[in-house]
């Protein structure tokens, strides 16, 4: 948005309106989905808004955790496309989540990386999610405290919905009797597709350094190449300054 | 195709800002300076575009 300054800042408060709104109806509307595919689509539009939140808060923590956010949401949904459509649609031949129950009895390996996939989705710290969504909303709430509380209910809404669809689908009886042949766990092709993308999600959760020191630069001189940001809203640009103070690797900025 | 159609707005802005920049390269049109009105059309064309690319309410296909 540097391209065009006065106009992001003046229509920020539609942006974030119409964020806030999409968030909250599309968690609604993904928690009375069935459909595992489904719910995990919904629930990417969910946090697209989040992103969008971040990317217009004009401080660069929203920006950062914006970028990091939409990486991060790229690594955790494609592990929840490959579980819901690779996998489990591949065994049993439906996505409908009442059809599914105690895949964990069945499918412990799968169950694993599924689980962390979901609280990936869910944002739980320790993953790259949370880093992200967190950055984000602090970003939001920075801008525009009052949307930026509301808009914080995606992070109930996203853990409602995921958890109840792990639920769901790992635990609550036995699918066994249900099949009369037995249902394979991962192969090493689903294990090593899978593992590679939770590695990536918990590896950066721990330890988002590389890819925030990477953005640092970039992302500062988006802030404060244009006067009209700093001008319009000074609190903002100040505290984004002493934000950006605290991290070494941005000291040379201020030399 | 919804779809389509707001990428047909984004394809509007960014010709509108290359034919008063002459060039669409990102580095170059951050220098630009577009008057506040043509600001206000280019933002609602890309806007509209990345809203229904997202999607957004009240622009989901």
């Amino acid at each position: 948005m540097p391209l065009l300054p006065v106009a992001t800042l003046n229509f920020t408060p539609l942006v974030y309106t119409i964020c806030v709104i999409t968030i909250v109806y599309a968690s609604l509307s993904t928690l009375r989905t069935i459909d595992v595919k489904e719910l995990i689509a919904y629930s990417s539009v969910a946090h697209a808004a989040v992103y969008l939140l971040g990317i217009f808060s004009n401080t660069i923590q929203g920006i950062e955790g914006g970028i990091l956010l939409g990486l991060a949401h790229g690594l955790v949904s494609s592990g929840l496309f490959i579980c819901a459509g690779g996998v489990l649609y591949d065994r049993t031949h439906t996505r409908l989540i009442t059809f599914y129950r105690g895949v964990t009895q069945v499918m412990p390996l799968f169950s694993l990386l599924f689980f962390i996939l979901a609280l990936g989705n869910s944002g739980t710290p320790l993953t790259v999610n949370f880093v992200g969504e967190f950055l984000s909303l602090y970003g939001a709430f920075e801008r525009m405290p009052v949307l930026g509380v509301l808009a914080s209910s995606s992070i109930v809404f996203s853990a409602a919905f995921t958890i109840f669809m792990y639920n769901r689908v790992a635990f609550g009886g036995s699918l066994s009797s249900f099949f009369a042949t037995n249902i394979p766990d991962l192969n090493l092709r689903e294990f090593v597709l899978l593992s590679t993308l939770v590695a990536f999600t918990v590896l950066f959760g721990i330890y988002p350094a590389p890819i925030l020191d990477g953005l640092h630069y970039s992302v500062s001189t988006l802030i404060f190449s244009s006067d009209i940001q700093s001008l319009a809203s000074p609190t903002a640009a100040l505290s984004s300054v002493a934000f950006t103070r605290q991290h070494v690797s941005c000291r040379v900025l201020f030399l | 195709m919804w779809n389509v159609l707001g990428s047909l707005f984004l394809l509007l802005a960014i010709l509108t800002m290359s034919s008063l920049m002459g060039s669409t390269d990102f580095d170059a049109l951050s220098k630009a300076n577009f008057n506040n009105v043509t600001q206000t059309f280019l933002f609602a064309g890309v806007f509209f575009a990345f809203a229904i690319k997202t999607p957004t309410i009240f622009l989901n296909g």
